[in-house]
């Protein structure tokens, strides 16, 4: 049956108007190539083609925090070069602080070498970090990982994503799809199966990117009708930035300048939390990769609770410290600071932010990490 | 549920992976109806009220036809309900507006109410597909299906039940009798056809959809040349959105072990408009042919009887497209291209003079001028476009290069398809490589969000 002629095959009318007509032979071998095309070749090419610049300082930019092709390169070269590996959310990455003074820059600043990597995302709550982790942090491996847990995301059910309330999430495409899929998360079928594709071939995670960075986050066919004259290879050949070096300029100032109020939250207990059981899912597997974990909870402007909720959230903060403590995990609770380093209910300033770094740099955690440091700079020298 | 979507390939996955352990039993009919109304009613489920009744009518009908002495009376009766349908559901408010109009313009102070009919997907198809049976029985030229189940999987049928090919029960009810046999040619087919459909549909329709949409959105905004290339943009748009759900559809009955006829051969290669309408729609058209010019004497009568069954026949065609003027207008001035075709194929001049090429040009060009009634959104927009057009109006057309860039590599393909070149095309290197980059093309521009086939509508 299969024993077909080439000329028989391509019947031409018969079979379709001007269809590419393939025997099952030729079909698997298609699909091989597309396999092979899909997973190594551009991807590995493109890896290898595409340059990036990650200067002294870096941080990925808030315009490419949802590339997590970027991230992906970012977290494979700072696993190369730093021992130690900030994780978080907005408060670890920087949201009213230029690079020079994010937290991670402090600890470089203080220990007066560049141990410390900031591979924070903003709106990266502990659920998407573990999707980010998962899939796109696979590399970090047998490193000082200072992992940050902001109890801000315990703040309401629709952020703590234990709502059933359809929410929009931050980071929808780092969440379970199918299996643990959160409640409130409610994207159709479709865009959940794109969601699973993009994690598990890379080509589809390399085409976000490339949208995303060169086609100004637009349909390839919309960029390419507004654009009607323009060489799409060319606009690949641009220089990129990728790193963040301004300041958020919407507050710069502390939050009772910007007439933020007090607010009454009722913070959802530990073990009722969808956000803090991914948080210890994390650790798990951070754990499990090798990495020397140390917490850091907070911090969160008590300033800005009202007193009902103020207590509420120190007895989540001994709660918090009390299950670290049986996982064996050191926790650092961020200090509590003056009302004028905050810029709203949890991210520092940049005076803030140097408090925080001096607490971290007393529990002496980074000091293995900077021995380390030295000993490869002299061998290297050596070398 | 669109080929093109996650829920159809794991519909059809499961379907086919039911369908070929059921394949040897009495189950195989009632699982393929059970899925022809479950992707049916993925839609609406109010539609499958439709599509039963219609399909319970025209069987008891055909039922009644094979022993019932009053035969002319059932035939007459299943069409009319047919057409009823179709009358009701695709046609009232166009008829009750049009009275409207008239009542105004006549100064006749009566208020018709306007009905707020939803259109069910494909009811153009099926009906269509139901009367063929009818007349079919009527003429003897088919045996009556005693089994309803099996009448209804025919009517039913997913892959092609929404927009065709409109398949005549002397083609299916026969594959539907036997027991499949699905060979491994059957299923490389089935992929080959279906990969070339995607490829259609989700790069290139879609992508020529962008910039016809965008110029069509506004005529009065842009320049000739813009509405000039929107045109031909159109034209290879609803090419390639048809014929690739064709294709699609072609593949996936194909797999089934079900073969569904060609729907499309080449039709921009057309050298008059008949043999245009031989190549477009060739369901469509030979349902027309069968059905409506032929009972109307077709060509065997006098010359000005022939021009009249001719361009009846393409207005009723035009007709069939959409409940509005443009149609009616598009499927006259197919007539009479259809009639001046004739015309010209009487003169030595254009028979053996004319170059092949230069025919195919014209035809193409005519077509072209067709569809700016098909597309615009009303008549006086399709009035104000071919104003536009020759008006010389200057601008930059905007046309993304490459778009053209495929569109003409596409053309060119056809083109070489059908020459004395196409051997090249033949290898097997040429075959493979094609296939892996319509895929990869499939996947990198293919938008999240799935367009709709263009004549689901109808």
């Amino acid at each position: 049956m299969e024993n077909i002629k080439e000329k028989d095959i391509f019947a031409g009318e018969e079979f379709s108007s001007n269809a590419v007509r393939l025997t099952s032979r030729e079909i698997i071998a298609a699909a091989v190539m597309v396999v092979v095309a899909l997973f190594l070749l551009f991807p590995m090419t493109w890896r290898k083609l595409e340059p990036f610049d990650y200067g002294k300082n870096f941080r990925i930019a808030e315009k490419y925090r949802d590339d997590y092709w970027a991230f992906q390169s970012w977290a494979d070269a700072a696993c190369k070069k730093y021992p130690v590996i900030f994780l978080g959310d907005s408060v670890i990455w920087g949201m009213y602080s230029d690079n020079e003074s994010s937290l991670p820059t402090k600890i470089n600043a203080a220990v007066g070498m560049d141990i410390a990597a900031n591979l924070a995302i903003d709106g990266l709550h502990s659920l998407a970090l573990k999707g980010l982790l998962e899939n796109y942090a696979t590399g970090i491996k047998n490193k000082t990982v200072v992992l940050h847990f902001n109890p801000l995301w315990l703040n309401s059910p629709e952020y703590d994503l234990s709502g059933m309330e359809p929410a929009r999430p931050h980071h929808p495409r780092l969440l379970p799809q199918f299996i643990g899929k959160p409640k409130s998360y409610d994207e159709d079928f479709c865009a959940r199966m794109d969601v699973v594709k993009e994690k598990t071939v890379p080509f589809f995670s390399l085409l976000n990117h490339i949208r995303l960075v060169y086609f100004g986050n637009s349909d390839f066919k919309e960029w390419m009708t507004e654009h009607p004259y323009s060489n799409p290879v060319k606009e690949l050949l641009k220089k990129v930035d990728y790193c963040e070096r301004e300041k958020n300029k919407n507050s710069v100032v502390c939050w009772e300048q910007n007439n933020i109020t007090k607010q009454n939250w009722t913070w959802i207990p530990l073990e009722q939390s969808r956000q803090w059981s991914a948080f210890l899912e994390v650790l798990a597997l951070l754990k499990k990769n090798g990495n020397k974990v140390m917490v850091l909870a907070g911090p969160i402007n008590k300033h800005m609770l009202t007193d009902e909720s103020r207590a509420q959230y120190e007895q989540l903060q001994r709660a918090i410290t009390e299950a670290l403590k049986n996982q064996g995990v050191p926790c650092v609770l961020a200090p509590d600071m003056p009302s004028e380093v905050y810029a709203d209910a949890s991210h520092p300033l940049e005076k803030g932010y140097s408090i925080i770094a001096a607490a971290l740099i007393k529990t002496g955690v980074f000091d293995e990490a900077a021995r380390q440091a030295i000993s490869r700079r002299v061998a290297l020298n050596v070398k | 549920m669109l080929f093109h979507t996650w829920t159809f390939l794991i519909f059809f996955a499961v379907f086919l992976s039911v369908y070929t352990l059921l394949m040897q039993t009495k189950w195989r009919i009632p699982w393929l109806l059970l899925a022809s109304y479950v992707f049916y009613g993925w839609w609406n489920p109010l539609f499958l009220i439709l599509i039963v009744y219609a399909t319970l009518v025209d069987w008891f009908v055909g039922i009644r036809l094979s022993v019932s002495s009053k035969r002319k009376s059932w035939l007459v009766f299943g069409l009319c309900n047919n057409l009823f349908l179709l009358g009701f559901f695709k046609y009232a408010g166009f008829f009750t507006e049009n009275l409207q109009f008239l009542f105004t313009i006549l100064h006749i102070p009566v208020n018709v109410p306007v009905p707020n009919i939803f259109l069910p997907v494909g009811i153009s198809f099926f009906t269509f597909q139901s009367m063929s049976y009818i007349i079919d029985a009527y003429r003897n030229i088919i045996p009556t299906e005693r089994s309803l189940m099996r009448y209804a999987a025919y009517v039913a049928l997913f892959p092609q039940m929404v927009a065709g090919p409109i398949e005549r029960a002397k083609a299916i009810l026969p594959q539907l009798h036997k027991t499949p046999v699905i060979t491994k040619i059957d299923i490389s087919d089935g992929i080959s056809l279906f990969v070339t459909g995607l490829f259609k549909k989700a790069v290139m329709a879609d992508f020529l959809a962008v910039y016809v949409d965008k110029v069509y959105g506004s005529p009065d905004t842009f320049s000739s040349a813009a509405l000039v290339f929107a045109t031909y943009a159109f034209a290879w748009q609803i090419y390639f959105d048809f014929s690739g759900y064709t294709d699609m559809a072609r593949g996936t009955a194909r797999m089934m072990g079900i073969k569904l006829m060609l729907n499309f051969n080449n039709p921009y290669t057309a050298v008059d408009i008949g043999d245009f309408w031989r190549r477009w729609h060739i369901s469509l058209s030979s349902w027309f042919k069968d059905y409506v010019y032929i009972p109307m004497g077709g060509n065997k009568t006098v010359k000005y009887k022939i021009w009249q069954n001719v361009f009846l026949t393409m207005l009723i065609s035009g007709f069939w497209h959409g409940a509005a003027w443009t149609y009616v207008i598009w499927g006259a001035l197919n007539g009479l291209g259809r009639l001046l075709s004739l015309g010209f194929e009487k003169t030595d001049f254009y028979v053996k003079k004319v170059p092949k090429i230069i025919k195919q040009l014209i035809v193409f060009h005519f077509i072209c001028l067709t569809w700016i009634f098909f597309r615009a959104a009303s008549l006086s927009e399709a009035l104000l476009i071919i104003k536009r057009i020759f008006s010389c109006i200057g601008g930059n057309a905007q046309v993304p290069m490459v778009m053209l860039l495929l569109t003409v590599a596409i053309w060119g393909y056809q083109l070489i398809f059908n020459s004395s070149f196409s051997k090249v095309l033949e290898h097997r290197v040429c075959r493979v490589g094609a296939a892996v980059l319509a895929i990869i093309l499939v996947i990198a521009l293919s938008s999240s969000v799935q367009k709709q086939f263009i004549y689901f509508q109808f």
